[in-house]
Order: C-alpha cells, then sequence, then structure tokens
C-alpha cells in the first residue's frame, strides 16, 4: 500500500517536467545538468538559468538522499488524506547534484524519528493516476 | 507537490520553520511571543476579529499542531474584509483633511531563485532556505529610503505565520541572523515600551487576514497618531510583504 491514499491526485506533467516524469515512470530519478556550466537545477527548465544554454543532460541521481527538512503534518487540508494524518513531507536533499531536492514523504519513519540530516534511500511507490513517484526510506 | 501531501500553505512554509528551528535553535515560546503580542495589540483594536480573544502562553502552547512545528496560533486567520489606501502626490494630500503620510520607499522584488520556494519545488538558494526571501530587498529599500533599522520606531510585519516574522526582523536588520527569538523573548516587539513595537492593530494573526493591506493601513495610523496602539512619537514605519515568496516587497512610511 503506498504512503499516502490512492485518492491523493497524482502527478500532473507539464512541458517542462514531462522528461522528469518519463524517467520516474522507469525508475530513474534524474535531475538536469547544464552540459555548458555544468550546473543542476531542478525543477526542469528549457533554459539554464545561470548561463542561458539551452542544452540539457538527465543526470542520474544517487539512490540516497538526505532529509532538508520535513514536516509532520496533522490538520488534513484534503480529503484524500483524512486517514493517514499524521504524516511527513520531507524535503530531499542530493548533495550530489548540485543540492537539488525533492518535495517528498519518507514511507517508513514514524512522527517522533524523524530528523533533518537522516540519510534516506529511493523507493518508487503507485499514485493514485497510476504514476510512479519517488518515495524514500530510512537508509539501513 | 500536491502527490506529496503538500496541499496547503502551513505545510508549504512548515519546512521552512523547521530549518531554522534546527539551525538556529529557536524555541516555541519565542514563535509565541509573536502570536502573544499579536493578540494584546489586537485586544485594544475595536476592529480586530479576535479583539474579544485573550490568548496566554500555555494556550499557545496546548494548541493543536497543524504541520510541525505550526501550531494552530502560528497560522494567520482566514478573514473577509477590505480596505483601502489612497496614494497621491503630497502637493493634493496637503489640501486634503487627514494628516498625509509618506512613502519613503518601496521596493519590490527579491533574491533569484524564489520562484522555485516555499510554494513551489523547495529548491530556492540553499543558503537561504530557512530565512526567506528578503534581506536583499532589506538592503535596498533603506538605501532608496535613506533611513536605517535603528530609524524604524515601529513594524508592520507580514505574520502569515509566527516563524515569518522572525525571519523578518533579521532579514530588515533588526537583530543579528538567528537572533530574532531571544530577541522577541527579550520584550522587543510588545507595545508600548518594547524598542520595536509590532504589528500593533494584531496583524494577520488576530487583527484580521485582509493580505497585508491592513497592515500597511495600520502603519498609515501610527504616523498619524490614530492607532489603538500608538507609538510614541512615531515617525518611521516599516510596512513588510510575506517573505516566502518571489516576488516580495515591503514600504517605508514616514511624516
Amino acid at each position: 500500500m503506498a504512503y499516502l491514499s490512492k485518492d491523493t491526485p497524482g502527478p500532473t506533467p507539464n512541458l517542462a517536467d514531462q522528461v522528469f516524469w518519463d524517467y520516474c515512470q522507469q525508475r530513474e530519478l534524474r535531475f538536469q545538468r547544464c552540459p555548458a556550466c555544468r550546473r543542476f537545477r531542478h525543477p526542469p527548465t528549457p533554459v539554464c538559468p545561470s548561463c542561458r544554454s539551452f542544452e540539457i543532460e538527465w543526470v542520474q541521481a544517487t539512490d540516497i538522499g538526505v532529509v532538508f527538512s520535513f514536516t509532520i503534518v496533522h490538520y488534513a487540508a484534503h480529503a484524500s488524506i483524512k486517514s493517514v494524518v499524521p504524516y511527513n513531507v520531507a524535503i530531499i536533499d542530493f548533495p550530489e547534484c548540485g543540492h537539488a531536492r525533492l518535495v517528498s514523504n519518507v514511507i517508513d519513519v514514524g512522527p517522533t524519528e524523524m530528523h533533518i540530516g537522516m540519510q534516506v534511500s529511493l523507493v518508487w511507490e503507485m499514485a493514485g493516476n497510476d504514476m510512479l513517484v519517488p518515495r524514500f526510506r530510512k537508509k539501513i | 507537490m500536491v502527490p506529496f501531501g503538500m496541499f496547503s500553505p502551513p505545510i508549504m512554509i512548515a519546512p521552512l520553520v523547521q530549518r531554522y528551528v534546527h539551525e538556529f535553535g529557536a524555541q516555541p515560546e519565542h514563535f509565541g511571543e509573536v502570536a502573544l503580542v499579536c493578540r494584546e495589540n489586537a485586544r485594544r483594536n475595536p476592529r480586530a476579529v479576535m479583539g474579544d480573544r485573550a490568548l496566554t502562553m500555555h494556550d499557545y502552547l496546548n494548541s493543536r499542531m497543524i504541520s510541525e512545528p505550526l501550531r494552530l496560533y502560528d497560522c494567520c486567520q482566514e478573514n473577509d474584509g477590505a480596505c483601502a489606501l489612497i496614494v497621491t502626490t503630497l502637493e493634493r494630500a496637503r489640501d486634503l483633511r487627514q494628516k498625509p503620510v509618506l512613502i519613503l520607499a518601496a521596493a519590490q522584488g527579491g533574491s533569484a531563485g524564489w520562484g522555485d520556494g516555499a510554494l513551489g519545488s523547495h529548491n530556492m538558494p540553499i543558503e537561504e532556505y530557512g530565512l526567506g526571501n528578503g534581506a536583499s530587498l532589506a538592503k535596498e529599500l533603506y538605501q532608496r529610503a535613506g533611513v536605517s533599522p535603528k530609524d524604524v520606531d515601529v513594524v508592520q510585519v507580514y505574520d502569515h505565520f509566527t516563524g515569518c516574522v522572525l525571519m523578518t526582523l533579521e532579514n530588515f536588520g533588526f537583530c543579528g541572523r538567528g537572533e530574532a527569538g531571544p530577541f522577541v523573548a527579550d520584550g522587543n516587539i510588545r507595545w508600548p515600551n518594547g524598542s520595536l513595537p509590532l504589528n500593533t492593530s494584531g496583524g494577520h494573526l488576530s487583527e484580521a487576514y485582509i493580505h497585508g493591506l491592513n497592515l500597511a493601513v495600520e502603519g498609515v495610523r501610527q504616523l498619524r497618531g490614530e492607532s489603538s496602539s500608538q507609538v510614541d512619537k512615531a515617525e518611521v514605519c516599516l510596512v513588510t510583504a510575506g517573505l516566502t515568496a518571489s516576488p516580495v516587497s515591503a514600504a517605508l512610511l514616514g511624516v
């Protein structure tokens, strides 16, 4: 069973992040890097904000990230999460990818155990719209 | 960010406050002090929505968690309401019945990268993550107005969440980085005796959430000498907008 309920809306890819989500469907987490100035960037954009290059390469991230920050959600602001509160929303940092960060969840860590600096490893879960989304487990 | 349960502003802002706590050791009582100051100011303001409801630190600390570390009283209200400002030349304003207040300077903008900030993917510049987007704007605002933080008599800070008030006090130079918690705990933002009375109408937390404009109106009241928590001899008032998004803005009002 996925961390959030199947009624929680899944990703809705747009022109800029379609490729990111396409890779996710192949269970590959990839971030954009500019071949010209080597800067990573996320979320995806068509132009490098540093050097304005239109060139893009997609670099596969390591499977290990770090909890940069997080919150434990207690108030159900959406009907689909009424049955799952309290749950966490975590900001996962990838230091080796220029500190690109993902908003995600750590699926096997309880509210009192969550902490900044925790190492987590990538897992794939199916969202309600049958798209794969990157989530994380405590690194063993 | 909806697929991961980031549905509402408290959930979007809470990780910034969590990071701020992690980096600087801010205590729940520091955030609570902001909530209490706003409520006490609201209690003197007949227009304030929360004007008839007292709030104690015990109430604050025991209020329910919304999105950790944000408790109920860390979050502003949602209200229907309206207010207005009339902006004109000083020459015209002098012919009107009300005492004119000057816009010493206004600035809008912020640091690069905050479009991917708290309301987006949380990929704003990592060194500013727990601080909000505002330090560069503050510098420019003071330069344009020709004043410095020590010239400011009273502040109206965008208090969508108490933690963002602490970040704003630092970004606008009223205390050093990470020092806003002890700064408010020392009574500095209390009316009437603090060095920098804050949100003297009750702010968004306790007057009403009219998306920043009620803060500007209260700034005008202070400089006209008409506030329900009037600061003695107030001549310069800072009014800020919410610093967790992009662009951000602020104004310095004077007489």
